[in-house]
């Protein structure tokens, strides 16, 4: 009863102070507020989506603890079975409700269920459990989200689930989850532009000047809010950054010209978290070129290189077109087979990498370089190696037997190989770019 | 111990060991790349040879050396990551610290690297390092299980896995060993074990990874980040652009990566090959071709050091089991002082061709000597081996110096690198070679400043070896005189400026009708250009160098006995190292004898099939006959023929049935080993998969 006194004396102001940790999310918040200010009424799933950094967890437990609700927050990630998710629910709600040091082996959602009714009869405060990553509860058996939906039916106890994903509910139905459906869906949109420089300066180092730190962020706001508007890269961002202009005085054209070629070089590699040192360096290099240094800097060895190329041939290429292509004496090309080409060219590059085996593989090979030797151990082990990089993937479960293969690099990488060791990849190709 | 069948003939003997010798095993002795290196040492058999010390003595000198080259390599890499790590990690920051090492695709060296690493961080940074591959964590929680594991009992895998198998009762704590366990464990693990370091986890193979293992992984360290501090290490092979296809951006944005490189490979081989293979302090001596085999297999199929040293140590052990005690011969060495003349004499060395050769220089007392009086022969011996290791020290010295002059050379004629030298210069007369010859016509171009600093550095190399080699002071002396002359010719020619008489051809070409100039640049040209003092002395020192190459450059292979010394049988390093599946099964298919070295089978190839053939050698040597198409009965037919060859020959005989199911079982094995498939044209037919000629 005193809890509703207060909320009668004053609700705005007990709440404020929740509301101020958290910028931009008023709106969620106050209605996250309205459910669970009221301790019997809470509602008894709410389902919580938005895109990543969007404060959905954050604001979740804020409002929990603000409220003083029990709660237990948990991720699907770690606790991905039934049974491991029952026993991490029942131990927080032992030590809450029964004071039992140790929860008696709670090993499913029946024995967890059991546990709820068990707390409810002592007594009935409001207890909420937060699953984050939801999404990875479609991967446990289908009546896994049924069963946590109703547990406020089944277990008979003032019990609240707030399920938060990325993806919306649709990606969670399911037909046997027809009549099931969390009550409450709650979006958590994008902060906009004036809300990420709000919540950026409210995470200033400590000992800088407010002014200052506030025309830095404005100013690298104004240029990388158009290529990346997620807030943990723009947070990121302008840790990464502010080493550059932490000395300067506060004038927006001194510090607009030192950031500016980093910035620059910044948007070309947003998400990526290359570190600052290294982003000097890409801006002097010429654009087209940061292919080819990756090509240089992996450094295969000469066969494997051959071997990578006669993979590609051997996926992009129909064996049909082998003969022609690598035999010595194939002949002229008939008439026909030209004009039927133009239905193949479209496809190879576009459909993507066609398996091909061990074999056809080593014929390419020796054709295009020119080796002294057959296929040695050596050789082998350098395919096995290749495949152990991801450059070129093993395909299905063929076994020892006939193993099949597929290239997983793309042209532009493939060009760049063969011009390191003077083979143009491209007049092998059937196809025109 | 009783021994136990489960299910009929299936033995189970459970392991003996006693109590006290598993404890006694000290921990770092149990890892298994040790235990495998004394495994190859021992079981060789050649333990009790007269030669082995010696050569576990030069073994262990070569690793020595590699472990100090490592160890200088990767201090900066090291270095680097470590300072990385401390820093990121004392500072309170949102991500996870991440280091990328890109390790370069030489897959069997990435164990030593990441050895130093983790040795650096535990030393510096944190004792929990966890080095993880991606064999043992084939699901998120074993990746946990794995890291709880470490954390808690080290890295002592060995010790306890043998404690489940023997009987004896553990303490409860070892016995409990999560394969799986979830985050939270780590966490409490964490909060009881008291200090505040962080927890590095090694990933060495990030490509063989499962994606989502690792997403899962870093997200769950970063959701915890509060109560276990975490720091990642990648292995990439690759470039980091694997990372950034790995790992989608929800996961990215907790990471703040850094890539570090470890050196090039090309680089790290060149340096392991001047370094310690060709310094003076190595003692066994490569030849000239199984070197270049070797280098080739680098370059060409692995870039993996660590294989190339394997190679390296093959040779060097095949070398000193064929020649044995004198192989290991140094001047030190007393082990050839102790064998008897007879031994000596007895031995192989005069069989060696080398020898032979010596031997027929001589005529008279001397050659018969030679040959009869084992006194003097050992005394021979012994002189001629001395003198041959003092000329490759030399030889060694030589090579630098000319890898000198020859290194700068615009496109290279003599290669790049000293081993490239070392290839040619060793089995032949360098200077008589036509790339030489063109090197000696590009020196001739060169310029006073860049001879100069040539000759200063050559001089620098030959003062280094000088304090062991007396016999390089008169060249020291010879080219120090030479430079003094450059350096004094300079010196005049600054303060002097352009030549007065150039100056007057000038003045009076200027001043000449066309007709008149030509005639005079005529006669210019006929007139051979005169030598200034420059060019003189140029010429001067050009003559010394090339006569210190000849001396000291006198190849190794054609002095006597160096077949004791050198190591160059082409012919066994091929079959041994370039393994060549196909080949070997060929061979093992057409002559039998090749491989089971059994009496039966004795015979030239040109004899045909023999009855006492494998059956499947018999299948293959038919089927080699026929078409594209085989027709089972006639194969059968034949197969029959040369199986009952012996018996009475009986016209329309029936086959036999053992002859039946052996000829069926042979095919079989064809099938499986690719040479024929059946066919769905033709019921009793198969198709010929092979072509051309075999290779024998």
């Amino acid at each position: 009863m005193s809890a509703s006194e207060n909320m009668s004396i004053d609700p705005e102001e007990k709440y404020s102070e929740i509301l101020q940790k958290l910028p931009g999310r008023h709106k969620q918040c106050r209605v996250l507020i309205d459910f669970f200010s009221t301790p019997g009424q809470i509602p008894a799933s709410i389902f919580i989506h938005g895109n990543s950094a969007t404060g959905k967890t954050l604001t979740v437990k804020t409002v929990l603890d603000g409220l003083k609700i029990e709660y237990v927050h948990l991720s699907c990630v770690e606790f991905d079975t039934p049974g491991l998710l029952a026993a991490k629910i029942a131990s927080n709600l032992n030590g809450e409700y029964l004071q039992l040091s140790s929860s008696h082996n709670c090993s499913s959602l029946m024995e967890l269920v059991e546990n709820l009714q068990a707390a409810s009869k002592i007594k009935n405060d409001p207890f909420v459990i937060v699953l984050d990553r939801a999404e990875r509860l479609r991967e446990m058996p289908s009546t896994v989200i049924p069963a946590l939906l109703k547990l406020r039916e089944i277990s008979n106890m003032n019990v609240c689930v707030i399920l938060i994903s990325d993806l919306l509910w649709d990606r969670f139905y399911h037909g046997k989850m027809r009549f099931c459906k969390p009550l409450i869906s709650l979006f958590f949109p994008q902060y906009t532009k004036t809300e990420c420089l709000e919540i950026i300066r409210s995470r200033k180092p400590e000992g800088v000047d407010d002014a200052f730190y506030c025309s830095y962020t404005s100013i690298l706001l104004r240029v990388l809010y158009r290529f990346c508007r997620d807030l943990n890269e723009l947070l990121y961002m302008a840790n990464q950054h502010f080493v550059l202009v932490k000395k300067l005085s506060n004038d927006q054209r001194t510090i607009f010209i030192t950031l500016q070629p980093h910035l620059k070089a910044a948007t070309q590699n947003v998400h990526l978290r290359q570190g600052i040192q290294q982003n000097q360096n890409v801006d002097q290099k010429a654009p087209n070129s940061s292919l080819i240094s990756a090509v240089t800097a992996m450094e295969l060895p000469y066969y494997a290189k051959f071997l990578l190329m006669a993979a590609f041939l051997a996926s992009f290429n129909s064996p049909k077109h082998d003969r022609r292509l690598f035999a010595k004496h194939h002949g002229m090309q008939r008439k026909k087979a030209a004009t039927s080409r133009k239905t193949v060219k479209r496809s190879s590059l576009i459909v993507g990498p066609k398996p091909f085996n061990f074999e056809r593989l080593t014929a390419i090979f020796h054709s295009i370089a020119d080796t002294p030797y057959l296929i040695t151990t050596n050789l082998c082990a350098q395919l096995a190696t290749l495949v152990n990089l991801h450059l070129i993937t093993k395909v299905g479960f063929s076994g020892l037997s006939n193993p099949k293969f597929k290239c997983a690099v793309g042209l532009d990488f493939i060009k760049a190989v063969g011009r390191t060791v003077d083979f143009n990849v491209q007049r092998y190709i059937m196809e025109d770019f | 111990m009783e021994t136990s069948s489960m299910s009929k003939g299936v033995f189970v003997y459970r392991g003996k060991r006693s109590k006290g010798g598993r404890k006694s095993r000290s921990p770092n002795k149990s890892s298994p790349r040790k235990i495998r290196k004394t495994r190859e040492e021992e079981g060789l058999g050649y333990s009790q040879e007269t030669w082995y010390p010696a050569y576990k003595c030069v073994l262990m000198s070569l690793e020595d050396q590699v472990q100090n080259l490592y160890t200088d390599m990767f201090a900066q890499l090291l270095e680097n990551v470590s300072v990385f790590l401390g820093r990121t990690s004392s500072t309170a920051i949102n991500e996870i610290p991440t280091a990328v090492v890109l390790t370069g695709i030489n897959l069997p060296d990435h164990a030593v690297i990441f050895e130093a690493v983790e040795k650096k961080l535990i030393d510096d940074i944190s004792p929990h390092v966890v080095l993880l591959s991606s064999r043992t964590c084939s699901t998120a929680r074993h990746l946990f299980g794995q890291i709880l594991n470490k954390c808690q009992f080290g890295d002592s895998e060995m010790e306890i896995e043998s404690a489940e198998d023997s009987d004896d009762i553990e303490t409860p704590q070892l016995r409990k060993r999560a394969t799986k366990c979830t985050f939270s464990e780590i966490s409490l693990w964490y909060k009881n074990q008291g200090s505040d370091k962080p927890v590095i986890v090694v990933l060495t193979d990030f490509e063989a990874f499962t994606p989502s293992v690792v997403e899962d992984f870093i997200y769950l360290a970063s959701e915890y980040k509060s109560e276990v501090p975490v720091a990642l290490v990648f292995g990439v092979a690759t470039t980091e652009t694997t990372v950034h296809c790995a790992l989608p951006h929800r996961i990215m944005s907790r990471l703040a990566m850094e890539t570090f490189a470890t050196k090039n490979s090309k680089d790290v081989l060149s340096h392991l090959i001047n370094e310690v293979i060709l310094s003076s302090k190595c003692l066994f001596r490569i030849g000239g071709t199984v070197f270049k085999m070797l280098t080739d297999i680098f370059l060409f199929y692995d870039f993996s050091i660590q294989s190339f040293l394997q190679k390296f140590k093959f040779c060097m052990l095949n070398h000193f089991a064929k020649r044995g005690v004198f192989a290991v011969y140094c001047k030190d060495d007393l082990t050839v002082d102790f064998m008897t003349s007879k031994d000596v004499a007895k031995s192989i060395v005069p069989k060696l061709k080398s020898f032979r050769l010596f031997v027929e220089q001589h005529r008279g007392q001397e050659k018969l000597d030679l040959l009869t009086n084992d006194d003097h022969i050992k005394e021979t011996v012994i002189r001629l081996e001395n003198e041959l290791l003092d000329h490759f020290d030399y030889f060694l010295v030589g090579l630098k110096c000319l890898h000198e002059m020859t290194a700068s050379l615009p496109q290279h004629p003599l290669g790049r690198q000293v081993s490239d030298l070392y290839f040619e210069a060793v089995s032949k007369k360098i200077w008589e070679m036509p790339e030489y010859l063109k090197c000696a016509s590009l020196w001739k171009h060169l310029s006073g400043t860049e001879l100069e600093e040539q000759l200063d550095r050559i001089l620098l190399i030959l003062e280094g070896a000088s304090n062991e080699l007396a016999g390089l002071n008169e060249w020291i002396a010879d080219i120090t005189i030479v430079n003094a002359k450059l350096k004094r010719i300079f010196t005049g020619q600054r303060s002097a400026s352009c030549s007065p008489k150039k100056q007057n051809k000038a003045a009076e070409l200027s001043g000449l009708s066309r007709t008149q100039l030509q005639q005079q640049l005529k006669e210019l040209s006929k007139s051979s250009p005169v030598q200034n003092k420059f060019e003189l002395v140029r010429n001067e020192a050009l003559e010394l160098v090339d006569k210190m190459f000849r001396s000291l450059l006198r190849p190794p292979r054609e002095m006597p006995l160096h077949e004791l010394m050198l190591f160059d049988d082409l012919e066994l390093a091929k079959k041994e190292l370039m393994g060549n599946s196909r080949l070997a099964l060929n061979k093992a298919l057409f002559n039998p004898h090749h491989y089971l070295k059994c009496k039966c089978c004795e015979q030239k190839y040109e004899e045909g099939i023999s009855t006492s053939f494998p059956d499947v050698c018999i299948s293959y040597h038919l089927h080699l006959e026929f078409m594209k198409h085989i027709n089972l009965y006639d194969w059968l037919q034949s197969f029959n023929l040369i199986v009952e060859r012996n018996a009475e020959e009986e016209e329309d005989s029936p086959v036999s049935t053992e002859t039946q199911a052996r000829f069926t079982q042979s095919i079989a094995d064809m099938q499986f080993l690719g040479f024929i498939k059946p066919t769905s044209r033709k019921a009793d037919h198969v198709l010929r998969l092979t072509w051309g000629n075999n290779c024998a």
